[in-house]
């Protein structure tokens, strides 16, 4: 049976894999939407909400693919970037790359790129002892100050299961960016979700790094067998829940996912820093430059403690060994920095909770900062949460005595 | 006014290649403007057109619809043309100009330019026409349009308005000020758009503001509607 398993899992990474490096088949094509304006039946029998001009941005799609052979095949509005994204399908012998160079220098495109596939980052392989990472963190005394109360944490990823104990009433909302069907539990989801925000003190379970956060879980990624929580998902589906995300403002988005630099994707997450949201990534550690998003300028990157990669900027965090919740009354250890990066986002909704007006310099500065005496060569080392929270909050809430040496606070 | 409307639309049609035309018919019960009933308290049949250059911030479109007019029929032409900017995802500013006139002996033609501000849903604007529906003065009009999705296609929206005429008002010992609510529920699946709403109308009689409804026209109405955009 342990074989199955295993073999379960090894056919969901393949399929992940195999799903990156075929060349894509579909294309997004952005075209501009127009600000909000006075339009001719404003006053009379106007609608407020349905817009007409879609119809006119969806003619010009059909337009583009009789053109260049395409086929839409979907579309969403990204009101963060003033654009409508339609996918479209390119023909068989046709080259994605070679479509989207053409409608790039189409007066009527805003911009086009190839529909790429991203992954998760989580390791399925449960072969370490049980370890609680939460103590490293101090967590019960730091959440005698901070719960991540009212902070609204999204959860870019698979499905989350809101059946397990330690996940209900966690999760506000629930939304499907994969497909037309329900929404589903799957693992990665249901494992990141319950890392972040557990229930604490329920006498089952974890307890989650940010218990009281809101959870949105927003699916965008989709399990790729039925006992592995490989997961992929693409850069439509990732942009539309960012595009979500943006809309609900949240105050962290999790993405415990990787793949290739992508411009729609870059673009959102530039509208997400410009409106403070803590955008926290797992680092890819098979990618030299730990992988999109993980690599982009403002994203919190994070690896896990014992990760060798020569990226710059990256944060550590534990990501062996995390006992988390599974769909159904189930938990399980987890390997791998989708847990790391989902430990941070916790991490960020508590310094958030305590500091609702930091900015994104002061929470790099604060996951930078380190409570345990040693040379900057040592480095990279773990994210010491004590220190962070103390140099946020400017108050010592745990393992104090270091703090304060660290600090240079004066002692008394 | 008409002859610079009009030039601005040609000098936008020239932009072609980067335009999105859409236009639209609408069936309504009841031809509601600022809470006054232009048709009479019946229904009324308008089409519309709406022009977008997204890359430049320009637009304009015109409509008309059958109307009545002092107990005729006539039919409404009304062409725009303005430039909407964006300051941030959430906020964006705009101004323009709109002309309407009228077929038959008087043609009650007017413009009026008017400045808004959109955030998210909320869109506040403030219209000045110097020589309302012919009247003689000046109008001013305020008003705020919210709505708010529901589940599935549904929304509900919401309107409020303020209008104040300048000039004099003795002759008709009656206040200058007349504001028009509007609330309803709506239900949208592209390319159908289908409302239902209850507005009502206080303050200054029609006759006092400039308006040529004909006479007996309630102020207070249900109101259906029923359109489609291509």
């Amino acid at each position: 049976m342990k074989h199955l398993w295993l073999l379960a899992a090894l056919l969901g990474v393949c399929v992940a894999v195999h799903a990156e490096t075929q060349p894509p088949t579909q294309v997004l094509v952005m075209l501009r939407a127009a600000a909000p304006h006075l339009r001719a039946g404003d006053g009379y029998a106007a609608s407020y909400t349905a817009s007409p001009d879609e119809n006119a941005r969806m003619h010009i799609a059909h337009a583009l693919a009789q053109q260049y052979g395409l086929q839409v095949v979907d579309s969403w509005p990204m009101p963060a970037l003033g654009l409508d994204c339609f996918v479209m399908r390119v023909a068989p012998g046709m080259s994605a790359g070679d479509v989207t160079q053409l409608l790039s220098h189409d007066a009527r495109v805003e911009s086009a790129e190839p529909r790429q596939a991203f992954h998760t980052l989580a390791n399925d392989d449960p072969l370490y002892s049980l370890q609680p990472t939460a103590n490293s963190w101090h967590l019960t005394e730091l959440h005698a100050a901070a719960t991540g109360h009212g902070v609204a944490i999204a959860e870019v990823d698979s499905g989350v299961d809101t059946a397990n104990p330690d996940l209900a009433g966690q999760v506000v909302e629930q939304r499907n960016f994969v497909d037309d069907d329900g929404y589903r539990a799957e693992l990665h989801g249901t494992e990141v979700a319950g890392i972040i925000a557990a229930r604490e003190g329920n006498g089952v379970g974890i307890a989650g790094v940010a218990p009281r956060a809101q959870l949105l879980a927003l699916r965008a990624c989709w399990q790729l067998a039925d006992d592995s929580a490989a997961s992929a998902c693409d850069s439509f589906t990732l942009a539309k829940a960012l595009q979500y995300a943006l809309q609900k403002h949240v105050q962290v988005i999790n993405l415990s996912l990787s793949g290739p630099d992508d411009r729609l994707l870059e673009r959102l997450l530039d509208a997400a820093t410009a409106q403070r949201i803590a955008v926290v990534s797992a680092v890819d550690d098979s990618a030299a430059d730990g992988g999109f998003p993980a690599s982009y300028k403002g994203v919190l990157a994070v690896a896990g403690e014992r990760s060798t990669t020569q990226a710059r900027d990256v944060l550590h965090a534990p990501a062996e060994d995390i006992p988390t919740t599974q769909p159904g009354a189930r938990w399980n250890l987890v390997n791998g920095s989708s847990f790391a990066a989902a430990e941070v986002s916790g991490l960020v909704a508590l310094l958030r909770d305590l500091s609702p007006d930091i900015t994104l310099t002061q929470l790099q500065d604060a996951l930078h900062a380190q409570t345990a005496l040693g040379l900057v060569s040592m480095r990279p080392m773990t994210i010491d949460a004590c220190a962070a929270v103390a140099q946020a909050s400017h108050r010592c809430i745990c393992h104090c005595a270091a703090t304060h040496a660290s600090l240079g606070a004066p002692r008394r | 006014m008409f002859r610079i409307v009009v030039a601005v639309l040609l000098t936008l049609l020239a932009l072609q290649t980067r335009a999105q035309v859409t236009g639209s018919a609408t069936f309504v019960s009841d031809y509601r403007f600022r809470g006054v009933s232009l048709s009479d308290d019946r229904p009324a049949a308008q089409v519309a057109f709406d022009i977008d250059w997204p890359s430049t911030g320009w637009y304009g479109g015109g409509m008309m619809s059958n109307v009545r007019l002092d107990a005729g029929h006539a039919v409404q032409g009304l062409a725009y043309a303005g430039y909407v900017q964006r300051m941030t995802a959430d906020l964006s500013w705009e101004g323009g100009v709109r002309y309407t006139r009228f077929t038959g002996g008087e043609s009650y033609a007017y413009a009026e330019a008017y400045a808004g501000m959109t955030f998210r849903q909320l869109v506040g604007r403030l219209y000045y026409a110097p020589n309302y529906f012919r009247a003689g003065y000046g109008t001013w009009y305020a008003e705020l349009n919210d709505s708010h999705a529901l589940n599935g296609h549904w929304y509900v929206f919401a309107h409020a308005g303020y209008l104040r005429r300048n000039g004099n008002v003795a002759d008709y010992h009656v206040s200058r000020f007349r504001s028009d609510l509007r609330a309803g529920l709506g239900f949208a699946v592209q390319p159908w758009n289908l409302q239902l709403s209850w507005t009502t109308a206080h303050g200054a009689p029609d006759v006092a503001l400039g308006y040529p409804s004909a006479a007996g026209t309630h102020r207070n109405a249900w109101v259906f509607s029923v359109a489609y955009a291509w």
